[in-house]
């Protein structure tokens, strides 16, 4: 050790890895400058299993109350040997952008980037594309694009404008209750853009024809949950509810390590 | 301004964090303690926007992701009862900062964490306590209580956590504390009762009340804009001539 080493600051940077229990952590920002994401990635430090899931979020709210389902699963995927990637959809949490320009294509567009470069931060993995609520319907038009063979949908809303009809009519419901009259839907601005994109998007034609796996994991309540064609439809006993998602992070990472079996 | 995601090794586990540094000399660091979410980034990413406004004015902010939640997952402790991943988070920060005046933010449940972190740190040159929320954590027979209490006629009283009412009065023997509230906010209700109980000291506590509005859970465009326009003014009060505009 030199002595410009030994004495050398320590930085900010110095502290975006971590490991210890067999995982290794990594926290970074990724993308191009004025839009650069958040990522946080979860991964095995001795690889057991051959697949990475890019996990994507909801809209919104369900970003931040559905966050802790994001990092279960990507520290249970971590565990069983494979690895993942969660990161913050543009204009939320602590990534950059406009949450006024937010669109499902914006959105799309940000899943395939995250899974470039989950590819060229842990290439020994084959990463694939997970969805949580709005987060399923991304990921499902963001599959082809971002060249993922597998998607796994997770309590998914694959009917966009039905999924932003619901939150706004439970956003208006609590503002009844509370002082909090606003146009907002839980504190978040409703763009046109996603109101727009959401009510052209065809979320069976983004997968049609394309050879890759799929399953939705839900719970058994709400039912009449639609799901479109060629999923593996995976019921969880029990009634939804992004507080107690246990029992989704389980099956979820449990059919994702049955698919790299199939695989070998 | 960059943002610099962190893992802090901690005795409770990996905290996860963000700290918003300026690219300019640092006049002050700041520490932004948001509330039981756990979540640093806040309602509609309004404490990722607060620290990137701080940073423009010269100050490093430091962002917290509580055990158990987001970054954190992996971190065992409750924020409620457990402060050493907080002090251990806070000493990673410092060294990295260097010595520098220290502003602590806490917003609902944070600011009691705000409340004792001020108490214990060195150089805290103001408090912001954005809608505090100062009540104790009721045990189990207090949470029965507040439910099921009106039907035998028994309705609890407020109580405070001594911890944070006795840092404050603390805090405010050394420093400036400024507090924001909104008019609707239920809250707003206990400032009396917490300035019964500093006595003279309340009298140095600015209060500044946002009319026709309820802060808590900044759910509307109003509040979050009155927040973020609160919280960046006071920062610049604080840097007095120092302040980058």
């Amino acid at each position: 050790m030199d002595l410009a080493s030994a004495h050398a600051q320590p930085s900010w940077s110095d502290s975006a890895e971590w490991s210890g229990d067999g995982i290794r952590r990594s926290v970074f920002y990724f993308g191009s400058p004025g839009s650069l994401l958040y990522g946080s990635m979860y991964a095995a430090e001795a690889p057991r299993s051959g697949l990475g899931a890019v996990i994507c979020p909801s809209w919104g709210f369900e970003v931040a109350s559905q966050q802790n389902l994001g990092h279960s699963l990507g520290l249970r995927l971590a565990g069983l040997g494979g690895a993942a990637l969660v990161f913050h959809p543009p204009g939320h949490g602590d990534s950059e952008g406009d949450p006024e320009e937010v669109s499902m294509e914006t959105l799309a567009s940000a899943a395939s980037e995250a899974v470039a470069e989950a590819r060229a931060r842990a290439p020994a993995w084959t990463w694939v594309l997970a969805g949580v609520r709005l987060g399923a319907a991304v990921a499902a038009l963001a599959a082809e694009a971002a060249g993922a063979d597998l998607v796994l949908a997770i309590q998914p809303a694959f009917d966009p404008p039905v999924f932003l009809e619901e939150l706004t009519r439970a956003a208006r419901r609590t503002a009844l209750v509370g002082a909090n009259a606003s146009s907002l839907v839980f504190g978040h601005v409703l763009p046109q853009t996603l109101i727009d994109s959401c009510n052209r998007a065809d979320i069976g034609a983004a997968l049609a024809g394309m050879e890759d796996r799929r399953a939705v994991v839900r719970f058994e309540r709400p039912a009449g949950v639609w799901i479109p064609g060629g999923f593996e439809d995976l019921v969880v006993h029990g009634e939804w509810s992004p507080r107690d998602s246990e029992g989704l992070v389980g099956r979820a990472s449990a059919w994702l390590s049955e698919q790299e079996t199939r695989k070998r | 301004m960059t943002d610099h995601p962190a893992l802090i090794r901690t005795s409770r586990g990996p905290i996860g964090v963000n700290v918003s540094v300026p690219d300019a000399p640092l006049l002050a660091s700041a520490v932004f303690l948001e509330g039981g979410d756990g979540r640093r980034f806040g309602p509609n990413s309004l404490w990722t926007l607060i620290a990137r406004d701080l940073a423009g004015l010269g100050v490093a902010v430091l962002r917290v992701d509580f055990p158990g939640a987001g970054d954190s997952m992996m971190a065992r402790g409750d924020p409620r009862s457990d402060r050493d991943f907080l002090a251990e988070t806070l000493q990673w920060f410092r060294i990295r900062t260097g010595p520098s005046p220290l502003l602590v933010i806490g917003s609902c449940l944070g600011a009691r964490l705000a409340c004792n972190i001020a108490d214990r740190e060195q150089d805290v040159d103001g408090v912001a306590l954005i809608v505090p929320f100062l009540r104790a954590t009721p045990g189990p027979v207090r949470r029965s209580l507040q439910r099921h209490g009106r039907l035998i006629g028994v309705r609890p009283g407020i109580r405070f956590d001594p911890h944070a009412i006795d840092a404050l009065a603390r805090v405010l023997t050394r420093t400036q504390v400024a507090v924001v509230i909104g008019e609707k906010d239920v809250s707003r209700g206990d400032l009396t009762p917490i300035g019964s109980r500093l006595g003279e000291g309340a009298t140095r506590m600015r209060i500044t009340v946002v009319d026709g509005v309820k802060l808590h859970f900044h759910q509307t465009r109003r509040a979050q804009e009155a927040t973020r326009a609160w919280t960046s003014a006071w920062a610049q009060e604080r840097l007095g001539d120092r302040a980058r505009t």
